[in-house]
């Protein structure tokens, strides 16, 4: 247990290594890969059971000198916010690899060494709790997904490949400036230079206002490119579509999240005075990203697209939530974090597995298959119903807190992102009846219901989308006390401001 | 008299060893020409061994007109790499084209000889003498395709506009001279000290003394040779030429600026920040209109000179350190990525180096594709790479020293770099191939590449050890 997090980043790229090595046939790679994956996730059951819901503190802390000249540690730990993305990380990748079976034809070998490099690049980012560690694993990131989306993606992948990488280097280099700056403040007004998060955050109310403001500006852009907000948008629907399957789920089941977290970990506690100055334009934004998200997804006609600009009116979700500043707008947030990241991952199997039998996305190509693939229709309407946040569903808890969360802080801004849920009932549930019910297409015939792989692969999705739904606090457990020093934190500089 | 021989140890044991290699280029046979430049690898490693200087020691020479200290012999191990890098990566390319003869690396070797004279200056007639001999040497090699028209015109062009900067360059020294009445660093800043730069003629003087400095780093607006030369040499020699020269005249212009112009340092801080951001921009944007790949990572080179300009404007030993560590990374995935470049093979239907000749060859040479992939993303700054660990520390520099636009001009440029360096991946990785291109890798070359991937990987991700090398090299 005492290096259980440098395991967790380090045995997918030993297993990556592994099979760059020895594997001499895609089928070996392959289940290599899935073998590797599911090993990292039960490796992620003891992290779970044996951390500490009872303080806020960083757990599992590992802590080795990296770059002396610098001060740079290897520095790890997770606390209540981190730990869920960890254990949301190695469920969806064990899901994702499982889920490209079939999908994936060419070059195996490389595509499951991409994907095992990237699951270790991502549970590192949730883990880093050193500045300079952090960005290395952020950027780390950008190699594999880039691969996966440039050589196993659709029609247009490359210009969607280029397009993701441009975007978040342009977003992350001003976030490198950032952490230089921080630095070095920090080291001037206490005499210890040091890239310690956890330090820097203790600091936070110091630091001077205008600094504040810049270096909550670079961080700003960093993460909303990422979550992705409005308008830093556009890079998502071109990389989810192009995407494998596999690709689509991590991006928006893990990718995304990193933005968020971001906000939460870094933005929140570092500069809380700017964040407070800036709550007015986040809260528009997000807004703004509910609305518009939801009404270009009702127009959308290819599903995988219809989805992806779904994520971006449920991530304005997460980023209202946070911006509330209070217990239940945040623990809202990061649990639509995870729900989102569950939810969106089995639309984008779903989507994946039905696409591997017909070779088309248009809503228009399908109809009526839900007398075909009884199934597949059941298991994709229970994930519908979950984002339109049916009550009893996982998607329903994280988007009433946000709600409950907002309206004590912005009630005009609640008011309208409430209308979202409308909109969004109305993009999934339209695209439902015009899939699944109506006349049946009828190249369709031949249309095979899942098969056992496909339902495997789905079952834990199902049971952690209820799971959340009807028993919430098995997971918002984890994250109480962490949230409450976050609140507590920022509440103490907003009074200090008046 | 001691001391003085001392102060040039390393340079005299590095022309003794070149005459050496001349006498083995004489004996060796017609077909093992490879050896004179395995015995040069040879020879400059027990150079750098018996040169190790011990406990940080400063040993002035000839009347204070050069120094051995800790950041000369960390230009010198620079060098040697770039030397031993490009030896092993050019045996297998010059057999190919005909040309392995021993001149090659006899030259290559006198090169750093003058290079290593250009760093350990504190004189400025010492620094032009160290110039003069690594240019001619480098237009030797520029034009040592003798049967290759563009070879034959990188190496004229390289020669004219060369001689052309060092005249620039006397004519700033003759003035300065006028002025001070001395070509010694520390007079200069004596004069510095007592009158400012009030001066018009010194200011003059000044400026065209580094230009000509500027030249040899081909820094905008003085880098109109450098396309043409790096695309016209011999490929593996391309790679030395970026690599080693640079370094040089960055060490040169770091050593006069860190004594000579000391007293007023602040004041030159406009003069290079404007140099670093026209170099740093012109080269990235040119870059990206390139679809000859050599030709691209020429202007990706001008470029690279812009980072490490950063480190120049910086004005304090943070910034001269970063330098250093930036070209020892820059070494390796340079050289790196020259070699694998010069590999290249296709059978005459369009240039070996164009952009297409890499369509499918991830596929076909997997690793091959695999070591360009981390050159180019290395020379992107993309962590956890070598590359990224030299940018962060320039921009690091820059903003201790308070310089924080031109690191957002720098992160910005890195941006636009990275889609260029993308694009050799996106062919490699992304698209079939459309031509039949062979990459033969025999041993030589082979040993090249795995070295420069498992420093760029090495420096990347345990940069403590190198780091502390260059810190407590440079104090």
């Amino acid at each position: 247990m005492e290096n259980i997090l440098s395991i967790l980043i380090f045995f997918p790229v030993v297993a990556a290594v592994f099979i760059l090595i020895f594997s001499k046939s895609g089928k070996f790679a392959m289940w290599s890969a899935f073998i590797a994956s599911v090993i990292e996730f039960i490796l992620t059951i003891p992290l779970m059971t044996n951390f500490d819901k009872g303080t806020a503190g960083m757990q599992f802390v590992e802590r080795y000198y990296w770059i002396r000249s610098f001060n740079i540690d290897y520095y790890l730990g997770v606390d209540g916010i981190s730990i869920l993305m960890v254990f949301l990380t190695t469920l969806l990748s064990a899901i994702a690899i499982l889920g490209s079976f079939t999908y994936i034809q060419k070059r195996e070998k490389e595509f499951y060494v991409s994907m095992l490099v990237l699951e270790a690049a991502m549970v590192g980012v949730f883990c880093a709790l050193d500045f300079f560690l952090f960005y290395i694993f952020w950027e780390a990131m950008l190699i594999p997904m880039y691969l996966i989306i440039g050589v196993w993606g659709g029609q247009r992948r490359i210009y969607a490949a280029v397009k993701f990488f441009l975007y978040t280097l342009a977003g992350s280099v001003f976030m490198m400036l950032a952490i230089i700056a921080l630095y070095f403040k920090y080291g001037s007004m206490t005499g210890e230079y040091t890239f310690d998060i956890l330090k820097i955050s203790a600091m936070g109310a110091q630091f001077p206002v205008e600094f504040q403001i810049i270096v909550f500006l670079a961080f700003f852009f960093g993460f909303a490119i990422k979550v992705p907000m409005f308008p830093f948008h556009t890079w998502l629907p071109d990389a989810h579509v192009e995407a494998p399957t596999a690709g689509s789920v991590i991006l928006a089941g893990v990718l995304l999240k990193m933005g968020t977290y971001g906000f939460l970990r870094f933005c929140l506690p570092i500069t809380p005075i700017a964040s407070i100055k800036f709550v007015p334009l986040i809260a528009i934004l997000s807004v703004i990203a509910i609305i518009y998200g939801g009404l270009v997804a009702m127009v959308q006609e290819d599903v995988k697209k219809l989805v992806a600009y779904s994520s971006v009116s449920h991530m304005g979700f997460v980023t209202l939530g946070i911006y509330a500043f209070n217990q239940s707008g945040i623990e809202g947030g990061i649990l639509q974090m995870f729900n989102h990241g569950i939810i969106t991952g089995a639309l984008f199997l779903l989507i994946g597995l039905i696409y591997e039998r017909t070779h088309t996305r248009l809503i228009a190509d399908y109809g009526g298959i839900a007398a075909k693939v009884p199934v597949y229709s059941t298991v994709f309407l229970i994930f519908t119903m979950a984002s339109v946040a049916l009550p009893s569903m996982g998607g329903f808890i994280g988007e009433f807190l946000v709600l409950v969360g907002a309206f004590k802080s912005f009630p005009t801004y609640a008011a309208v992102a409430s209308l979202g849920v409308i909109v969004s009932a109305v993009y999934m549930l339209w695209m439902y009846q015009r899939v699944f019910f109506q006349t049946v297409n009828p190249n369709l015939h031949h249309l095979e219901d899942m098969n056992v792989r496909e339902v495997f692969y789905m079952f834990p999705l199902l049971i952690i989308v209820f799971w959340t739904g009807l028993y919430p606090e098995t997971f918002t457990s984890y994250m109480h006390e962490s949230v409450k020093q976050l609140v507590e934190q920022i509440n103490a500089v907003s009074i200090a401001m008046k | 008299m001691i001391e003085n021989l001392v102060s040039i140890m390393p340079e005299l044991m590095m022309t003794i060893f070149g005459l050496i290699l001349i006498v083995i280029d004489i004996i060796a046979g017609k077909n093992s020409k490879a050896g004179v430049g395995y015995f040069g690898i040879f020879f400059i490693i027990v150079a750098i061994l018996a040169s190790v200087p011990v406990g940080g020691f400063k040993i002035f020479g000839f009347g204070n007109t050069l120094v051995w200290d800790m950041y000369s012999f960390a230009f010198f191990c620079v060098f040697a790499i770039a030397y031993i890098m490009s030896t092993l990566g050019s045996v297998d390319y010059l057999r190919e084209k005909g040309i392995l003869k021993g001149e090659y690396y006899t030259i290559m070797f006198f090169s750093i000889v003058g290079m290593m004279f250009m760093v350990s200056a504190t004189d400025l007639a010492v620094l032009y003498a160290g110039m003069e001999t690594m240019a001619i040497s480098m237009y030797i090699l520029a034009g040592f395709e003798k049967n290759n028209l563009k070879s034959n015109e990188a190496g004229l062009k390289y020669f004219i506009i060369g001689a052309f900067s060092s005249a620039i360059f006397l004519f700033g020294l003759s003035y300065i001279y006028g002025y001070t009445g001395s070509t010694r660093y520390v007079d200069i800043a004596q004069m510095i000290q007592t009158n400012g730069l009030s001066n018009f003629n010194i200011k003059l003087g000044m400026v065209m003394m580094l230009a000509g400095l500027a030249f040899k780093i081909s820094a905008v607006p003085f880098h109109m040779w450098a396309p043409d030369v790096y695309n016209g040499a011999p490929t593996p020699a391309t790679g030395f030429m970026t690599v080693a020269p640079k370094a040089a005249a960055m060490g040169a212009i770091v050593r006069y600026v860190w004594i000579a112009l000391e007293p007023a340092a602040g004041q030159w801080q406009l003069f290079f920040s404007i140099l670093a951001v026209l170099t740093m921009t012109y080269g990235n944007l040119v870059a990206l209109a390139q679809n000859n790949v050599k030709r691209m990572l020429a202007y990706s080179a001008i470029s690279h000179a812009g980072y490490m300009l950063i480190g120049v404007v910086a004005v304090n030993e943070f910034g001269y350190r970063a330098i250093a560590f930036y070209t020892f990374v820059y070494a390796f995935m340079n050289i790196g990525a020259f070699t694998i470049l010069s590999l290249m093979k296709n059978k005459g239907i369009i240039e070996d180096e164009r952009l297409e000749s890499f369509a499918g060859l991830g596929k076909k040479y997997p690793i091959t594709s695999l070591a360009m992939l981390v050159f180019m993303f290395s020379l992107a700054g993309i962590p956890p790479l070598a590359g990224f660990m030299g940018k962060f520390y320039i921009f690091t520099a820059a903003i201790k020293s308070g310089v924080i636009w031109l690191a957002i001009v720098g992160v910005i440029n890195s941006v636009i770099a990275c889609y260029y360096y993308m694009r050799v991946t996106i062919f490699m990785y992304f698209k079939e191939s459309e031509y039949d291109v062979e990459v033969n890798m025999k041993p030589a070359s082979f040993i090249a590449s795995l070295l420069a991937v498992v420093f760029v990987l090495l420096i990347g991700i345990f940069p403590s050890f190198f780091m502390d090398i260059v810190k407590y090299m440079i104090v």
